[in-house]
């Protein structure tokens, strides 16, 4: 429970610092980049059995029953977030080509790099809010050999 | 004495910085208004975001017993079963605080690129999106990592103190 509130705590901080620097969220939303997101999701599902989520899904409440168990899942969850960062690498990629091959219209030049920066942007915060504090998380599990703890 | 020595090693470190900044042509201000310059709210909310977000990894005592083991304010014997849980600790915060800085560095620069009609101003909040990242090295680099390394400096200590 504490640590839902921290985690809620560090959010608020997020919001505030965008709230004091006059940002507003319809900057970052791309739905480019929510689909590459989602197609990394999916190539995650085709590069793992059911056993590997059912695993993971187990550490993830507590209940693996060996420290290497959450090991594994904690490999896993690496795993995906490369493949997030490889899908969103290339589709940023793919963008920056479509707009060098369109380079006449220089007014737009600045949007659609922010667009293409919004793929990073995604990608690191999935990092940061999600894949790492769980993985983190799997790790310590592993070493206090306790799964129960969570 | 160690930490009062490694204390004079960043109180030079600060003033090798403060030279390096004045070298730079930052030196609008009198005295140390030039530090003025790297302040910014928002980025400083945002990286405490990411240090606070390791406390919902780890629990406090964890971050106080890693600070503890790092400093060598702990018993042996206790540092020698959790040591590898206190490196995990602060390699953990390094990198969350790594990531955060990251993050803030990537929105400010989405929104300056976001407002390109406004060309004068893209230098000064392309600059000011980057003090998210600037913030976040400092304390990965200058904080957390000493510490890892005087941590990992203690643990091999043990190792060869049990192993004679």
């Amino acid at each position: 429970m504490k640590r839902v509130v921290f985690y809620l705590m560090s959010l608020m901080l997020v919001t505030a610092s965008m709230q004091l620097s006059g940002q507003s969220l319809a900057y970052y939303y791309d739905i480019m980049g929510l689909l590459g997101l989602a197609g990394s999701l999916l190539a995650a599902g085709v590069c793992f059995s059911g056993r590997d989520w059912r695993q993971l899904w187990q550490a993830l409440q507590g209940r693996a029953s060996a420290p290497a168990v959450c090991l594994q899942a904690a490999r896993q969850l690496g795993l995906m977030q490369r493949l997030v960062f490889a899908a969103l690498g290339l589709q940023a990629l793919m963008g920056l080509l479509s707009m060098l091959a369109d380079l006449e219209n220089m007014a737009t030049v600045g949007s659609f790099l922010a667009l293409l920066l919004l793929n990073g942007l995604y990608a690191l915060l999935l990092s940061w809010l999600l894949v790492l504090p769980l993985q983190l998380r799997l790790k310590y599990l592993a070493q206090s050999g306790d799964a129960a703890l969570l | 004495m160690k930490w009062f020595k490694s204390l004079v090693y960043l109180a030079v470190l600060a003033g090798v910085f403060d030279v390096f900044v004045r070298s730079l042509g930052l030196t609008d201000g009198q005295g140390l208004a030039h530090w003025a310059y790297f302040w910014d709210l928002p980025s400083v909310l945002f990286v405490a975001a990411g240090a606070l977000s390791s406390l919902a990894v780890f629990k406090f005592s964890d971050l106080v017993f890693a600070l503890q083991d790092a400093l060598d304010l702990s018993d042996t014997a206790v540092f020698a079963g959790r040591a590898a849980r206190s490196r995990l600790v602060l390699r953990g915060v390094g990198t969350l605080l790594l990531l955060a800085g990251g993050s803030c560095t990537l929105m400010g620069v989405v929104q300056s690129l976001g407002n390109l009609d406004t060309m004068r101003d893209l230098g000064a909040a392309l600059a000011l999106s980057l003090l998210g990242l600037i913030y976040a090295l400092v304390l990965r680099y200058l904080v957390v990592f000493p510490l890892e390394i005087a941590l990992l400096r203690r643990q091999y200590q043990t190792e060869a103190e049990v192993l004679a």
